[in-house]
């Protein structure tokens, strides 16, 4: 019975080993080596020099700090913003579903579409200055995109209308696990709104918490697409993140070795960031 | 019931999960891991010297003047010309076209022939090497050489850039075409206290847009009167980056941004909302290329001129970027292919002339193939009368080409300089980043 029983993990283990496991080990035995990319070329070992240039890559530098900006904002934005739309929306009411498959709906759309979307908006003779200079507020006007600490902020506000309708569901799930006796415990014994948020909901939804913010962590670590349609990286270099960084420097510098270095660097950093927010929320979750 | 419905979802999920595995009917062949050389897309065919139907696959890309229309045009004219040849079009997508070819070469996909190869012909074993016959047609000095082969079949000169202009807005500002660089910053200052914008230029999302044409124009005339093998003598060390010559152009570049001689919204336009703002009169001047001219006089255009950009030294000369094409060393009808670029290049003159009208190309051939041009055009060209050509550095095609890479960081940077950067510590960036990528 056993052996029948993981012979049905067998398909999923097979696309699980061939889609993630073997393209992750072949990264991290590219990182070790100076291959451009190309089948005809060789591929050389060149030891830990990869990882030493990772040190002294004033682009990588950059690209860091560009991705811990919008990272911070973001999951900060998405994950308060997500809650309190999950509290507003928690009771059934008439207009409840109409609200939450609309706070939702960014996340269903082709992150590409809805980057050109924006740009058409956000475009210097896009809507929103032409919409400023209509109702008087010209001196509202910027270039949000073309300027680099206002293309960076752009890019956040974008990220975070479309992902705050998605953690908003991760945290409507986790209010439906609160148990109700609880509630009702801590209004006899005098609880205002307030007060039950703070001792009742919070640690009851750690979990909740933990699965959302490390979600939101991994996806604004890996931020590429919004960057890529937008900003283009730029102005210069400006806005360029992480894995726009690790694409160029594989498929535009032709250095496919440096490039998985990179990755695997990425790598290492979400999996420690993931293993402290664990470790953190298992302290903090209500046994 | 439910067991029948659950165990009906599951074989429909599993037969589209494995539909969709399923090869496709194109003749695609998986890339072999021992095999040195890519594969192609074409069928396997008979050779088409013995009249059996062959096709090849072209990569091809889309712009203003180069539409589909265009190329099945050529495709047409071939086809009829060899009718056992067929020629089906690979439209190249993304806004790089070496990415684009390089990503289809790691697929196992790479058509046959491709427009736009340079960056892939510095790998060794990409394109098959050139009939030394075919080569014979064409200029000297466009003979493109990759680790001592000649792997590239010459297809075109642009004319690269100059500044155009709109007559309506100078005449207002009471300003005419400089010829000097003293009169052109005389043109800027005035045209700026007079209310109106001197200059417009592109953004982030057309990163090749924004230094483009005072690179050329200023910069690269400037170095390659200073340096005549600057690119020779860059990669050999003997000359850097960061000199005086290209610190003080964009220092002066600069310098316009932050004065407010570039229309304010310039950094988030693309090339096409920037031609667009231009042609409604947003600013007076515009660097671009000798595409645009075609395009001018095909909407019989008469408010806007052109002018050779005048540099500080006086030094006057232009560039050109030569362009190739490459047919795939994997090709499996590598005759069929060569002569399609025969046919093209310069083997039927009035397809090659076509060809080069439609962007506004000039030829390479050891017969010049000239063609009839609009007004804007014909003053493109009369402008260089008095030009020499030099190389345009970034652009060099062989073996004194700049690492790959360079160019788009060189793009990318000119728009952080632009913006306010530091124009001397970017410089050291430049030469760091040149040791990096030749390394």
């Amino acid at each position: 019975m056993r052996k029948k029983s993981v012979l049905f993990l067998c398909p999923a283990f097979l696309v699980y080993t061939i889609l993630l496991i073997i393209p992750i080990l072949g990264a991290f035995m590219l990182s070790f080596t100076d291959w451009n990319g190309f089948i005809q070329s060789p591929i050389k070992f060149v030891g830990i020099k990869n990882y030493l240039k990772l040190f002294s890559d004033a682009r990588l530098a950059n690209a860091i700090g560009v991705t811990l900006h919008i990272t911070v904002a973001v999951v900060v934005s998405v994950n308060i913003i997500g809650l309190l739309l999950a509290l507003l929306l928690n009771k059934s009411g008439k207009l409840t579903n109409l609200f939450r498959g609309i706070f939702f709906l960014p996340f269903v759309l082709s992150t590409v579409a809805i980057s050109f979307i924006w740009m058409s908006i956000l475009s210097y003779t896009g809507v929103l200055n032409t919409m400023l200079g209509a109702v008087g507020l010209s001196s509202l006007q910027g270039d949000f995109i073309g300027n680099a600490s206002n293309a960076i902020n752009s890019i956040c506000i974008i990220e975070i209308w479309r992902m705050t309708g998605f953690h908003m569901v991760i945290y409507l799930a986790s209010l439906q696990t609160v148990p109700a006796d609880i509630y009702e415990a801590s209004t006899i014994d005098g609880a205002n709104a307030i007060q039950k948020f703070f001792y009742v909901t919070l640690p009851n939804i750690v979990p909740g918490i933990t699965i959302s913010v490390l979600m939101s962590i991994i996806n604004e670590l890996r931020q590429y697409d919004i960057v890529k349609v937008i900003t283009d990286g730029g102005p210069g270099f400006q806005t360029e993140t992480i894995t726009y960084n690790i694409l160029t420097q594989a498929f535009g510098n032709n250095k496919t070795g440096y490039s998985s270095a990179i990755a695997v660097f990425l790598f290492v950093m979400i999996a420690a960031i993931a293993v402290i927010q664990i470790n953190i929320s298992n302290k903090l979750e209500v046994k | 019931m439910k067991k029948i419905v659950s165990m009906l979802l599951c074989f429909g999920m599993l037969f589209s999960a494995l539909s969709g595995c399923a090869s496709s009917p194109s003749t695609t062949t998986p890339a072999a891991s021992t095999d040195a050389t890519a594969t192609t897309s074409s069928a396997p065919a008979s050779n088409s010297e013995s009249g059996e139907s062959v096709k090849i696959t072209w990569a091809v890309f889309d712009t203003d003047n180069y539409t589909d229309a265009f190329w099945q045009h050529i495709i047409d004219a071939f086809e009829k010309d060899n009718p056992n040849i067929k020629v089906e079009k690979v439209l190249m997508t993304g806004d790089s076209r070496p990415q684009w070819l390089k990503t289809q070469l790691a697929g196992g996909n790479l058509p046959d022939v491709n427009v736009d190869p340079v960056e892939l012909a510095k790998q060794e074993g990409v394109y098959a090497e050139v009939p030394a016959s075919m080569l014979e047609k064409y200029d000297d000095s466009v003979i493109a050489t990759f680790n001592g082969k000649h792997n590239l079949v010459p297809a075109y000169k642009q004319l690269r850039s100059q500044v155009y202009y709109s007559k309506k807005l100078f005449a207002s500002a009471g300003v005419s075409v400089p010829t000097t660089w003293d009169e052109f910053t005389n043109v800027i200052k005035t045209l700026k206290a007079k209310g109106t914008t001197p200059f417009i230029t592109a953004g982030p999302s057309d990163v090749w847009a924004t230094g483009f044409g005072y690179w050329q124009g200023v910069i690269n005339a400037e170095l390659e009167n200073k340096y005549p093998d600057f690119n020779a003598d860059l990669l050999a060390g003997k000359v850097k980056w960061d000199n005086p010559i290209v610190e003080s152009a964009l220092k002066t570049w600069q310098k316009w941004y932050a004065d407010g001689y570039y229309d304010k919204g310039s950094m988030s336009y693309s090339y096409t909302q920037s031609s667009a703002e231009f042609l409604k009169g947003k600013a007076a001047m515009m660097f671009d290329g000798a595409w645009s001219a075609p395009t001018l006089d095909k909407t019989k255009n008469t408010d806007i001129g052109c002018f050779v950009c005048p540099t500080p030294s006086g030094v006057k000369n232009y560039c050109t970027m030569p362009q190739y094409w490459g047919v795939s060393n994997a090709c499996k009808n590598k005759d069929a292919a060569f002569k399609f670029c025969e046919y093209v290049l310069g083997g039927n003159t009035e397809i090659y002339k076509y060809y080069l009208q439609g962007d506004g190309n000039a030829s390479v051939t050891k017969t010049p193939v000239t063609y009839d041009t609009g007004a804007i055009q014909s003053q493109f060209i009369k402008n260089l009368d008095d030009h020499k050509l030099v190389p345009e550095i970034t652009k060099v095609v062989g073996d004194t080409a700049l690492p790959t890479g360079f160019e788009d960081y060189l793009n990318k940077s000119l728009q952080t300089i632009l913006v306010g950067a530091d124009v001397s510590k970017t410089l050291k960036d430049w030469d760091t980043e040149m040791a990096s990528l030749k390394s």
